[in-house]
């Protein structure tokens, strides 16, 4: 098939790659315009128009979108069908149409569940048991457009959304290749009505911590958030993030940790959460202070002397 | 606070591990026994036999931390297998490690409740600077490595001196004891100290299991 590809970061090249490597034609490359990057005057090139160039396929970055030009170009471009994986852009209906099979969208959460910016990190941060990923034809509404195949794959206990991240991609790369392989005899399935949910953008704020919480919910949050916006709690002033921790189970808690209250430092970098010994605590096992290095759970008990200090 | 009991599935059917998890719901604690065959003669379980231990428990109306006793040379080598295998407190013992406290610390990393185990004969003071890091001291209250032995008398006043050492540093670290307990002697180790009963035989051997549990944590 002869594919116009749209997509930026590195979730996308993973489909990227995978439909060069099935041995498609992929006519064009188009992704957001270059970024700024560190602290001089660079700029970063996203990694699917890095992937282009080596592979001489010609690559698109347009500002504006929503201009006749560019679906003028697409319809000249002869595409059999486009393949938009976060592309960070919302396409027009001209542009959807441009390509002779229209439009599919690799989406990272079981839908309806988790449209929008973030599925896989809400997923995380909600205490999903299982995330996936789905191929739809694309339409105008954001992430409505029907099923084509979707695959689902259990989340880890301890699995961060940075992990499943990288998962789901290699699982929606090889969807992907699947459905344009079955593409002109795939039935689009409408999705269901009943079990929307949103997946919002994170923010900075999302990571902050509530150690009135249950041990369990603090837990999927920095499992969610990590490793961005990331997690993090107020000590002595200043945000300390918490790169990871481990949640300790209430049936341990019901004969150890006693008597933390939420956000209380204890022996062994044991912090209190919401509902006391009852709820369980959670295990402090990698943090960094703002300008530090990031340090154990010990080493931070001990070079801040932390006991009996309150996260807030 | 209460006395909490931890049955040991060594005395248990393995090949009725579910209703023998299930038989004693109303315990606090899984206590489960690893050797290896070097650090004491007997080979028991790995981590795989610790994940059943775990999916039983979890099938409980109340599920059941599980308290790891590692009697195994090098334990380090497989803090994390057991940890991941549904290990909520992981006990090693001081004999078999060379740098103790890097393997407690290892234990905390791993989110394990941290125990170290002494032996009979080993002096409670190997734990004097180790002992603040520490969730639970395991007193081996008979040489490790089967079940059914009856317990040795000296361990006694260990217990107490352990016991007494913890309150004076203020801490809150759990006493365990492992070895002869059963619902006719459980009193005395209250007594020396002791908060954490392990029991094998004397619960997977009675006719009433709940009953011998609640006479243990009564006595």
């Amino acid at each position: 098939m002869r594919i116009g590809f749209f997509g930026t970061p590195g979730f996308a090249l993973e489909t990227l790659r995978a439909l060069h490597a099935a041995g498609h034609e992929i006519a064009l490359v188009v992704a957001q315009p270059d970024k700024p990057a560190g602290r001089g005057n660079t700029l970063s090139q996203p990694v699917t128009v890095q992937f282009a160039r080596e592979h001489g396929i010609p690559t698109l970055q347009p500002v504006k979108v929503r201009v006749p030009e560019f679906a003028e170009l697409l319809e000249a471009a002869r595409l059999d069908v486009g393949v938009v994986v976060a592309y960070g852009r919302i396409l027009t209906p001209r542009v959807l149409q441009a390509p002779r099979l229209g439009c599919i969208n690799v989406h990272g959460s079981l839908l309806p569940r988790w449209r929008g910016a973030a599925p896989i990190q809400w997923a995380v941060l909600s205490g999903d048991a299982e995330s996936g990923v789905c191929t739809m034809q694309m339409e105008e509404g954001l992430d409505t457009g029907p099923v084509l195949l979707r695959a689902a794959t259990p989340i880890g206990p301890r699995e961060t959304a940075g992990e499943l991240f990288e998962r789901l991609a290699k699982l929606g790369a090889t969807l992907a290749v699947e459905t344009v392989a079955a593409l002109e005899t795939l039935v689009p399935q409408p999705q269901p009505s009943e079990g929307v949910t949103w997946a919002r953008p994170l923010e900075k704020a999302d990571g902050h911590l509530d150690f009135t919480q249950t041990a369990a919910a603090l837990d999927c949050r920095i499992r969610g958030v990590t490793p961005w916006p990331g997690a993090w709690a107020m000590f002595r002033g200043e945000p300390m993030k918490i790169l990871e921790a481990v949640p300790v189970g209430p049936s341990v808690a019901r004969s150890m940790d006693q008597r933390l209250p939420p956000g209380l430092i204890g022996r062994n970098a044991v912090v209190g959460t919401g509902g006391g010994a009852s709820d369980g605590s959670l295990t402090l096992v990698r943090v960094q202070l703002p300008g530090k290095k990031p340090v154990t759970g010990a080493e931070f008990m001990n070079g801040a002397r932390a006991l009996g200090e309150t996260l807030t | 606070m209460p006395t909490l009991v931890a049955p040991s599935i060594l005395s248990a059917d393995f090949g009725h591990l579910h209703d023998d998890i299930a038989s004693i719901a109303s315990a606090d604690w899984i206590h489960v026994d690893v050797m290896d065959g070097r650090f004491v003669p007997n080979i028991t379980i790995g981590p795989l036999i610790v994940a059943a231990a775990l999916r039983a428990s979890k099938a409980l109306a109340r599920p059941l931390p599980l308290d790891v006793h590692l009697m195994i040379v090098e334990p380090d080598r497989y803090l994390e297998d057991f940890r991941k295998a549904g290990a909520d407190v992981l006990t090693v013992h001081a004999e078999a490690c060379t740098h103790l406290d890097r393997t407690v610390q290892h234990l905390h990393q791993l989110g394990a409740k941290a125990g170290v185990s002494l032996n009979p004969h080993t002096p409670e003071n190997v734990l004097d600077y180790v002992l603040d890091e520490l969730d639970v001291v395991l007193c081996m209250t008979v040489n490790p490595g089967f079940g059914g032995q009856s317990l040795i008398e000296r361990v006694f006043p260990k217990i107490e001196k352990i016991r007494k050492e913890i309150e004076r540093r203020g801490l809150q670290t759990l006493v365990e004891v492992d070895g002869g307990v059963k619902p006719e002697n459980a009193r005395r180790f209250r007594d020396a100290g002791a908060q954490v009963m392990v029991a094998g035989s004397a619960v997977f051997g009675a006719k009433d299991r709940a009953a011998a549990i609640e006479a243990i944590r009564r006595a």
